[in-house]
């Protein structure tokens, strides 16, 4: 086994100056100067690290009654020091280290979390190695002699011990010191986690006050779902430019938020759910021109802008402000590239119909947004109808194989993206959007007999063979939005999250200033 | 640095202290709780077969739907009747 390098109890240490996260620079000589200091070495990825710092809080005061002091050594650029203290609730100085960590390896540091406590000759009396709830104990009774009150303890809640991991000085000592030297403002913002996993556009204040455009930055709409951070509209705002929105998507980004954030919209579930459905904004109104959004070719596979920051804002602000990130409160199995963003604009001009907000009750004229928990779009081809019911067939046709092809009828809202092309031979048999619902939903009616391979849930198994099931328990599940280029018969469904009332509803939310 | 602007609610919660564990299963009441997923239930009629015969005493609840939180009475009803609660998650 290797001897260890870490600095020993009885032995001298050595002096450091390293950027305090509070601006300026901090020398242990200066600590000395006022009392003993534990220090105690960390890095963001550590738990033990992270549990250590917030256990060790509560120590903050008796130390500070007895002149001393602890201070956090971080293996992390300032930035990401402030955050882990943050999350920590941890309040005391807090210290940080760039690669290639001379401090770490002056001391010997092996692992994070170590604590030593150094006297005020700068002689190292303590040493922990990982979190020991018994050893914490020890050097709190050393360091703060109980004037017969209880002494200070640390918690008494399980793990008193816990392992640490590898300090960084041990493994990436020998990484390229530019990362330490020159500040790169993109790659800061991805060590934050202020990101979808693609580049963000810096949130400055000068940025996000644009953003605003005086609307109200304390303003709340209200916590977002699945981990409740409230949504003031300054951290839309930060949001939207770290989405790359211009300031003049604001008030869709706005209305977006606020549709998510109706409870019928059930936010908490769509994003913690296994399935992969995301939040898809549809967009009407003159709003859809004057920000240039794209309805035609194209139009929800981004290169627009607008369609494609709006979207984004929307899932930054689920994923950071709600905190609901892929992998932590995000369980979706597989995902799907909608979750990116998906955002897009009807074409009215194309539509035979009123406008998707129209029908769902928004007065004529009026911006809106329309959110709905959807999968990635299934493109559904027919070239050679002519006739609508031949098209209804070839959609419903497609359309019953969404969630599971066994699963009749599956009870939810489900949008079926009509192109141009399909919506004018609609127009011409003179059907309106309910005609075209109802008939989708007749063209999907088959016998159970039909449904007997693949998954087979109870209700289905009891099901009698002769008995007819349609594809959804009600037309009205059927929304049909017009979008694409002129030119290609190419429709689509988005398939929909679980039905059964057990999931989302579709919402829509009108489009104003922001105040 | 600049002055950025956090997407974050730095605002810091309390976590929640995790209940008293308990020193002995025998004549404590324990809430096997289904969210309602497939194959809840066949998860959860194994637990209450491994239980028997420990003295524990089981009761039942669920909650409406696997996709949306338990309601506040649910929640408040299981915390109020139950020493401990076995959550049957999902699939």
């Amino acid at each position: 086994m290797t001897p260890s390098t870490l600095i020993a109890a009885g032995r001298k240490v050595p002096d450091f100056t390293l950027p305090s996260i509070r601006g300026g620079s901090v020398a242990l000589t200066d600590l000395l100067r006022e009392g003993p200091v534990l220090l105690v070495f960390v890095e963001s990825d550590c738990p033990t690290s992270r549990l250590t710092l917030s256990r060790l809080e509560p120590l903050r005061g008796p130390f500070a009654e007895a002149g001393a002091r602890i201070v956090a050594m971080h293996q992390d650029p300032p930035h990401v020091a402030a955050r882990v203290m943050r999350a920590a609730q941890a309040r005391f100085e807090a210290l940080c280290e760039a690669p290639p960590y001379e401090v770490s390896r002056a001391w010997g540091l092996e692992s994070v979390p170590t604590a030593i406590l150094v006297d005020r000759d700068a002689t190292a009396r303590e040493v922990i190695v990982g979190w020991d709830a018994e050893d914490f104990d020890r050097v709190a009774a050393r360091v703060t002699p109980s004037g017969g009150g209880p002494p200070a303890r640390v918690t008494r809640e399980h793990p008193a011990r816990k392992p640490g991991c590898g300090a960084r000085n041990t493994y990436d000592a020998a990484a390229p010191a530019a990362g330490a030297g020159e500040f790169d403002e993109l790659e800061d913002l991805f060590e934050r986690g202020w990101t979808d996993g693609l580049p963000v556009i810096p949130p400055t204040r000068e940025r996000v006050d644009r953003m605003l455009g005086g609307a109200d930055p304390a303003r709340s709409l209200g916590p977002v779902p699945p981990g409740l951070g409230e949504a003031r509209l300054e951290r839309v705002a930060a949001c939207a430019v770290l989405a790359g929105c211009r300031p003049e998507y604001f008030p869709v980004v706005v209305a977006a938020v606020e549709a998510a954030l109706d409870p019928a919209f059930n936010l908490h579930g769509m994003t913690n759910t296994t399935h992969s459905c995301g939040p898809v904004l549809i967009v009407n109104g003159p709003v859809r021109t004057a920000i240039g959004m794209n309805a035609g070719i194209n139009a929800m596979g981004g290169w627009n802008r607008a369609n494609a920051t709006i979207g984004r804002a929307l899932r930054l602000v689920i994923g950071l402000t709600g905190e609901g990130a892929p992998g932590g409160l995000d369980r979706s199995t597989q995902g799907q590239p909608g979750k990116i963003s998906f955002c897009f604009a009807e074409n009215e001009e194309a539509s035979p119909w009123e406008p998707l907000s129209v029908a769902r009750g928004i007065p004529p004229g009026l911006g809106a947004v329309t959110i709905y928990t959807g999968d990635a779009p299934m493109t559904i081809s027919d070239h050679y109808s002519r006739e609508p019911e031949r098209i209804i067939d070839t959609l419903a046709l497609a359309g019953s194989a969404i969630w599971s092809p066994s699963v009749f009828p599956i009870a939810a809202q489900t949008v079926f993206a009509i192109c141009p092309e399909h919506a004018e031979s609609f127009r011409l048999a003179g059907w309106d959007r309910k005609t075209v619902a109802a008939r989708i939903f007749e063209a999907s009616q088959r016998p159970v007999t039909s449904l007997r391979r693949g998954e087979q849930s109870p209700i289905l198994s009891a099901l009698p063979e002769d008995m007819i099931l349609a594809k959804w328990s009600s037309p009205d599940e059927i929304v049909l939005v017009v979008v694409g280029g002129e030119a290609g018969r190419f429709s689509s469904v988005l398939p929909p999250w679980v039905g059964y009332g057990l999931g989302s509803e579709m919402v829509t939310k009108p489009i104003g200033p922001v105040a | 640095m600049t002055d950025l602007v956090s997407p974050f609610d730095e605002a810091t919660r309390p976590p929640s202290p995790p209940a008293p564990r308990l020193d002995t299963l025998a004549g404590r009441r324990v809430t096997l709780l289904s969210i309602g997923k497939p194959k809840t239930m066949e998860f959860l009629n194994e637990i209450e077969r491994l239980l028997e015969g420990r003295g524990v005493v089981i009761r039942r609840a669920a909650k409406p739907s696997f996709a949306r939180p338990a309601p506040r009475e649910v929640i408040d009803e299981v915390a109020a009747a139950s020493d401990a609660v076995i959550e049957a998650l999902a699939d």
